[in-house]
């Protein structure tokens, strides 16, 4: 189905439920990107190690270390993909505030420090040819 | 008691799962800990640190049809008895395994064995008085699909965010459906005042109780060890005693 929403000028962005269910599912060609999204836990890391190891069947990967709070949970992230691209994102309370009230992380005040680095991360990814780029 | 812990994906699920079944096994029960999330999490959480292992493949054939069935003479206590994994305080671990890079197939076997074995769970005899917890991945659809037949309470965690509510709403109004089970929602990482009144209001339940935000648990988490081993005095430790005293209606709690 994703393969049959590709369209010049538009983006198809998917937030897939948890673990790897869907993406054993996803056939090859139609995603560009995959976002690895991971935190500095045990649990994250072993999950995204396999996320990242099907996803990478299908194109690029990028892996995203999410609620970052300091350089030694950047290096937990880092130390588990050492190969892989990498993008952070630091622990931002406005975006946990933004959930407790159930608004849109971007609509929710003042620009913050992780919805900043969510921005670079968009930058990035429209920028590069993605097909190029695996 | 056979409880079954449920709630969307990160609320907290596995360490309350894993470290209710640590101290229930304390307090002197007999503790059958269930894992049926492909996703790891309880394991790390009894204290046994990452572990994959599908346990159930060698309990398991196919019949004429191409069906998983459990061989002949495996029953709920054989399976538990012999393909359950020991772990702190006498825990007992069964999980149907965890997805690889390969995905689920390598170990559908096991995967329709642990169905076929909870199934049965709450009718053997010899298992009555083994008190069991279970670890369900993310959402209502385990719920739904009847994965824990054998549950008496259904133990709910929700955060205070919208996401997490909705889903724990989805998954009392599915359990409501079934006779014998009392729901009980549990509150988790509340920060604020206000957090319990906004769950309550928003989920239309009462807590049951709650656990604050603790910085000891996040910490357990990245170092991979169970809660009650890295901060055995902890908030979360305390609350989750709670827990239990309520549910069970007697006292675990010092
Ligand atoms: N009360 C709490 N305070 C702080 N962090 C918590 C708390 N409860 C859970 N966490 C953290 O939230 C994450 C998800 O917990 P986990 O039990 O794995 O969730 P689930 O099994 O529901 O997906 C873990 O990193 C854990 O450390
Ligand atoms: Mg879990």
């Amino acid at each position: 189905m994703l393969g049959e929403l590709e369209q010049e000028g538009a983006a198809v962005i998917c937030d897939l439920e948890a673990g790897v269910g869907s993406l054993l599912r996803m056939s090859d060609g139609h995603v560009d990107v995959t976002l690895a999204i991971v935190e500095p836990t045990v649990k994250s890391i072993e999950a995204a190690t396999r996320a990242a190891a099907i996803a990478s069947g299908h194109g690029k990967v990028i892996v995203v270390a999410n609620r970052v709070r300091d350089d030694s949970d950047t290096e937990l992230i880092r130390s588990a993909f050492p190969d892989h691209d990498m993008h952070v994102i630091p622990y931002d309370a406005a975006i946990r505030r933004a959930d407790r009230e159930g608004t849109a992380p971007i609509d929710f005040g003042d620009s913050s420090a992780g919805l900043a680095a969510i921005a670079q991360l968009a930058h990035r990814i429209s920028r590069s040819d993605p097909v190029e780029a695996a | 008691m056979r409880i079954a812990v449920v709630g969307k994906g990160g609320a907290g699920k596995s360490v309350v799962a894993g470290t209710m079944a640590r101290l229930l096994a304390r307090g002197g029960d007999k503790v059958l800990a269930l894992d049926s999330d492909p996703i790891p999490g309880l394991a790390i959480s009894l204290g046994l640190g990452p572990l994959d292992t599908p346990m159930l493949l060698d309990a398991v054939e196919k019949d004429d049809n191409g069906r998983w069935r459990l061989k002949k003479g495996i029953g709920a206590a054989r399976a538990v008895q012999r393909y359950s994994l020991v772990g702190p305080d006498g825990v007992r671990l069964l999980q149907f395994g965890k997805t690889t890079a390969s995905g689920l197939k390598d170990f559908m076997g096991s995967v329709n064995g642990f169905y076929q074995v909870v199934h049965r769970l709450a009718r053997d005899d010899s298992l009555s008085g083994w008190t069991i917890v279970g670890d369900l991945p993310a959402g209502p659809r385990q719920t739904a699909f009847d994965w824990v037949p054998y549950a008496d309470k259904l133990v709910l965690v929700v955060e205070p965010t919208w996401q997490s509510i909705l889903t724990a709403r989805r998954i009392a109004r599915i359990s409501r459906q079934r006779s014998g089970v009392e729901v009980v929602a549990f509150g988790n990482k509340l920060r604020e005042d206000g957090d319990t009144d906004l769950i309550e209001e928003r989920l239309g339940e009462r807590l049951g109780g709650s656990l604050p935000f603790d910085p000891l648990v996040a910490e357990a988490d990245a170092h991979g060890k169970a809660l009650i081993d890295h901060a055995p005095d902890s908030p979360a430790v305390h609350a989750i005693e709670h827990l239990i005293d309520a549910i069970s209606r007697r006292k675990v709690s010092a």
